[in-house]
């Protein structure tokens, strides 16, 4: 994992004083919370390795001082970063199933997709799925342990098989999740 | 393009003592022939580097920027350029106030960084709330000047902070 940069920990500590002042606050109408580190210690840790790390941005100190405002900060460090840069992680766009491609079948022949003494196809629809590769009724693996393989790239998309394609070969290619 | 005065300040972190001043002015005018540089503190004093004889620095025209000095604590001050034409006439004058911290942010600093080492320190009579009073101090320092423009308030508050880091054994 990434370890969090002296700016980006400066930007946490910032937006964690008021998570933790609201937190702290709410307890007036619920009963009395505290938060474990006050907003005033994050705050002024907070100001401390700003005003060096302005004058002095490679002492060597600065990260163990981070790392003790990172500790300060505890589960509001963690809402901070979600509040700074949105979800963490990333996301990922689901594919659902009745969005897959058609699979793909087809008799070797010299206009294939893969054409008679061929060896590989682009398959551009398939692009980031996986695939299922039947030849002659017999499913191919992707490892060369003698016989016949193939490789798939998802990214581009392409296709390549081993030995290459004779006439009249079936070729079944299905797109998997 | 009319000739336009303007400079910029700052404290050298390395060397708290030190101010540079830099000028940053726009166009030119050709019959600006040499500079000087008034530093005033809170109480009108003027602050000169050790051995000037005159309440201003001359700035020679060909250096930019210019290292003083001029400090032995934080201050809040008042400076001033003025740029001369031949025969000292002062032709254009800028100034503004600046908020010196240097000294005790590095103090603070410090505090904190021992602090991250020994977070048990934390626990000790008064020790924590003095570094939120002399942290506050700085703070309110900064904001007399940024927000108020009151170079006074601001040396109220970093004579406090400077007291209590000259005192450290008592307040930390």
């Amino acid at each position: 994992m990434a370890e969090i940069t002296i700016p980006d920990m400066i930007e946490i500590g910032d937006v964690s004083t008021y998570l933790a002042a609201n937190y702290e606050g709410e307890g007036s109408l619920f009963g009395e919370r505290l938060a474990v580190t006050s907003p005033q210690s994050i705050q002024l840790v907070t100001d401390a390795l700003r005003w060096q790390y302005e004058s002095f941005p490679d002492d060597s100190t600065i990260r163990g001082v981070a790392n003790y405002l990172q500790w300060m900060c505890g589960k509001f460090g963690l809402t901070a970063q979600y509040v700074i840069n949105g979800a963490g992680g990333g996301s990922v766009i689901p594919i659902f199933p009745t969005a897959s491609p058609d699979p793909v079948e087809f008799s070797v022949s010299p206009t294939s997709i893969i054409p008679s003494g061929g060896s590989s196809a682009s398959i551009s629809s398939f692009i980031g799925f996986n695939v299922i590769f039947v030849r002659g009724g017999i499913a191919q693996s992707t490892l060369n342990i003698g016989g016949s393989y193939f490789n798939w790239n998802k990214g581009t998309g392409t296709l390549t098989c081993y030995p290459v394609a004779t006439t009249d070969e079936l070729f079944q290619i299905y797109p998997t999740i | 393009m009319a000739f336009s005065p303007s400079f910029t300040v700052s404290q050298n972190p390395t060397n708290p003592g030190y101010i540079v001043v830099t000028d940053t002015s726009t166009d030119t005018d050709a019959s600006i022939v040499s500079r000087r540089i008034t530093i005033k503190d809170s109480e009108g004093n003027y602050i000169v580097p050790s051995g000037t004889t005159t309440n201003y620095i001359l700035w020679d025209i060909n250096t930019n920027p210019i290292s003083l000095n001029v400090l032995t604590q934080d201050t809040a001050a008042n400076v001033k350029v003025e740029w001369l034409y031949a025969g000292n006439v002062v032709q254009y004058t800028t100034n503004a106030n600046y908020c010196f911290t240097q000294y005790n942010k590095q103090f603070l600093y410090y505090l904190i960084q021992l602090q991250s080492l020994n977070y048990n320190i934390i626990q000790d009579t008064n020790y924590w709330g003095n570094v939120g009073i002399f942290w506050t101090n700085i703070t309110g320092a900064i904001n007399s000047v940024e927000i108020g423009n009151d170079i006074v308030a601001a040396q109220v508050c970093l004579n406090r902070a400077t007291n209590m880091a000259a005192n450290q054994s008592k307040y930390f």
